[in-house]
């Protein structure tokens, strides 16, 4: 593992994304409510870029005390990113498929020295 | 009747963000900062309940172990070390490929996905903000008539405007967000007959314009 | 440009560029080196509605034709296709959908054209065969004579404008008006020597349809004829009475497209049409595997128990659907061990025809069928081409791709 300059984080906007290559990979760099995630660019379904589509937020379906339906929300914070191909859809914070979590793509740790934003790859 | 305040109550079992736009201050301090690299006790779960060997998850890469359990799980009884194992793993290359080397390497931007346009906090949006913020204090006190109705007939005219010359021009956005204050449909049965009235329109008429201006 | 997320939150994607979005496959195509395999699409699509300008002049009664051009002037009210209920595009999750008129082609050739060699350049496809979309609902038609005035009209458009530009990478299976068995029958006769046409497709979205009807064997016969194949291409339809109670579109949509292959299905192998019509090559289309296993043993049991139902059949249920085609898309990876006995079930090796369906969006890559742990070398050179190369008599496009159809046995010149 080696610290990959990614670039700034003054010039990297909240809601914007980078997708780099390094070597063989390719890294999506979300920078997301003020945290940066970068994960594998391909998805686990069908190996399509996983981090280049849209990013949504979770849709839950609260239920009441006395199991009845409260109807489909969209969650406060949780937020999503979908692959474009097919609509796989994956947890911001944790990489996990939003359906089943033993899906997981690669998760990338970045660190931040400064201004300056490092995926470890 | 489902209001979204409810939906955010109960939402907050789940996991909560640390992140600046949770605004519950309940939540906020709740919200457990999670080591990135951990893995997600899902995932542990069931690792150990199918890895042959309990190997402790490391900081980076999942053990070979779980790998194998997590490929088993995945294609439902593909035997592991077999041809048919490698060609998954070989398939689903972004989780499971072999670790890179080291040394520095060549880090090439591919593509720069900007952030969207920001929302603009314009002079007269602080202040239609500041005025709605002020109607909503009155009403949460009880006061209905601080704000006196040749007001809220200009409010409501002007806003009403407003919406749909912006829905004219193709710019389509909800009329009430899930993040405002509770709406509940009484209250929009009551004001969309008032506005309907107001202008000697009846309910069939208004679906008749939907129907046909649907395209 | 922006698509719209969460509460009118904007999120910016890029313009779609087919490419682009599909570099990925690309890189399948080059691992698995994909150039050497005949790689045949038994069902891709295109959206005919946005060249209904070119298409509706195709139509042959002047009173039709001028209510559906009249329909679609400026100011029009009129709405010449049943359409159906239903969020293809996730909420805009699958961005191609939303994206799709921002994506740049020229002049030179038709659209689709281009954007056909766009994706099945990155799949590593060499021919597809090209169907409509909406005009999937046309069997919910209440007129026959639009039915059949709609299918007539993409008929000559799609052999006489879109096909040609295709340069070959392109055929078809012609949409027949079902409901209209001597419009059927003059379909068959005016374009079933076209070059591009495959064989006949019929839209298994029917709410009514009696396959087996008397009124029909001579269309059957003019296909057979011919050397030509018959397809029925499924579809969901949210708005049908079977569905009303499913209250997520993800039901309609898993139930419906299984739901009217196994009704047509049924009806076709009762009433022993493969006894009828044995050198009738015959397809099932875009209602995945999982349904198949099921029917052979529902219609086998029920069989045994009521044979003086079925006094036509000569063999189980199962034998006549084993003599059947098959196409791979929306292929159902859940369960390895599930997945490997439906190919054992329905001679996946001589019976099943790789599809991606792109660009609707459950698409299948042919990597889908090329990584199979289960499958043989020769398996996975038929479902990806070898078969359909036989049935089509498409020619392969390099002296790797007949080499391999020679070593697999599927050569048959071109």
């Amino acid at each position: 593992m080696a610290e990959q300059f990614v670039g700034k984080a003054s010039e990297f906007k909240d809601g914007e994304r980078q997708i780099i290559r390094i070597g063989e990979d390719e890294i999506g760099v979300f920078r997301h409510a003020g945290a940066f995630y970068a994960y594998s660019n391909f998805c686990l379904h069908q190996g399509g870029p996983a981090c280049e589509g849209l990013t949504i937020a979770r849709v839950i379906e609260p239920l009441r005390e006395d199991k009845t339906s409260m109807g489909l929300h969209f969650h406060e914070s949780d937020m999503n990113f979908v692959c474009p191909w097919h609509g796989y859809e994956y947890d911001m914070k944790t990489g996990e498929h939003v359906a089943d979590r033993r899906i997981k793509l690669r998760k990338y740790d970045v660190v931040q020295k400064g201004d300056e934003v490092y995926v470890l790859a | 009747m489902s209001s979204p305040k409810g939906a955010k109550a109960a939402a907050s079992k789940s996991p909560v963000s640390k992140s600046p736009a949770s605004k519950s201050p309940a939540s906020k301090a709740k919200a457990a900062p999670r080591a990135a690299a951990k893995p997600a006790p899902a995932a542990k779960k069931a690792a150990a309940r199918k890895a042959p060997s309990r190997a402790k998850a490391g900081d980076g890469d999942p053990t070979p172990a779980q790998k194998a359990a997590f490929l088993k799980a995945l294609a439902g009884g593909v035997k592991p070390n077999s041809a048919a194992l490698r060609k998954l793993e070989e398939k689903k290359g972004g989780a499971f490929a072999p670790s890179p080397p080291a040394p520095q390497r060549k880090v090439e931007v591919l593509r720069r996905i900007p952030a969207p346009a920001p929302r603009l906090e314009t002079p007269e949006t602080k202040d239609a903000l500041r005025i709605a913020a002020l109607i909503e204090s009155g009403l949460a006190r009880g006061e209905l008539d601080k704000v006196q109705p040749h007001a809220q007939q200009a409010l409501a005219a002007a806003l009403c405007r407003l919406y749909a010359a912006n829905h004219e021009m193709g710019e389509r956005y909800p009329i009430l967000t899930a993040q405002g204050a509770p709406v509940t449909a009484t209250d929009v049965m009551v004001m969309c007959g008032a506005l309907l009235k107001a202008v000697d329109l009846q309910v069939f008429e208004l679906g008749m314009w939907q129907s046909w201006s649907s395209g | 440009m922006d698509l719209i997320a969460d509460r009118g939150r904007r999120v910016t994607v890029e313009e779609l560029n087919t490419t682009k979005l599909l570099a990925h496959a690309a890189k399948q195509v080059k691992d698995r080196k994909f150039d050497d395999v005949l790689i045949v699409d038994t069902d891709a699509h295109h959206y005919e509605n946005e060249n209904f300008a070119e298409i509706l002049p195709y139509m042959e009664n002047e009173v039709l034709k001028q209510l559906a051009l009249s329909s679609r002037a400026k100011g029009g009210r009129g709405n010449v296709m049943p359409s159906g209920f239903g969020y293809q595009d996730m909420g805009g999750r699958v961005t191609r959908y939303p994206l799709r008129a921002s994506e740049k082609t020229d002049d030179k050739r038709q659209r689709d054209a281009q954007l056909g060699d766009r994706w099945m350049n990155a799949m590593g496809v060499d021919y597809s065969c090209l169907f409509p979309t909406g005009m999937l609902n046309v069997g919910l038609h209440p007129q026959k004579e639009m039915e059949f005035e709609l299918c007539w009209a993409y008929a000559r458009w799609v052999t006489e404008k879109a096909l040609p530009d295709t340069n070959g990478r392109m055929y078809t299976m012609l949409c027949l008006p079902f409901s209209d068995p001597e419009g059927s029958l003059r379909m068959v006769e005016t374009f079933g020597d076209r070059k591009g046409v495959g064989g006949f497709m019929i839209t298994s979205v029917r709410e009514k349809m009696s396959v087996s009807d008397n009124a029909y064997m001579k269309v059957y016969r003019a296909i057979e004829e011919r050397g030509l194949a018959i397809a029925f291409h499924s579809g969901p339809n949210w708005g049908s009475n079977t569905f009303q109670s499913c209250n997520r579109f993800l039901s309609a949509h898993a139930l419906g497209f299984s739901w009217f292959n196994i009704l047509h299905c049924t009806n076709w192998v009762v009433n022993g049409m493969g006894e009828r019509f044995p050198k009738l090559p015959v397809l099932w289309i875009e209602a995945g595997l999982a349904w198949i296993p099921f029917l052979m043993q529902r219609l086998d049991h029920e069989y045994m128990l009521r044979p003086s139902e079925c006094p036509v059949l000569k063999k189980k249920p199962s034998d006549y659907m084993r003599d059947m085609f098959y196409t791979s898309q929306p292929m159902e990876i859940q369960d390895m061990e599930a997945l490997e006995t439906t190919f054992r079930m329905i001679n996946a090796e001589t019976q099943l025809l790789y599809a991606s369906d792109y660009p609707h969006w459950d698409f299948d890559l042919p990597s889908t069928i090329w990584d199979l742990p289960f499958l043989t070398d020769k398996a996975r050179h038929n479902i990806l081409g070898g078969t359909a190369h036989k049935l089509f008599k498409l020619p392969p496009r390099n002296e790797a791709q007949k080499q391999n159809l020679v070593k697999y046995g599927n050569y048959v010149g071109g």
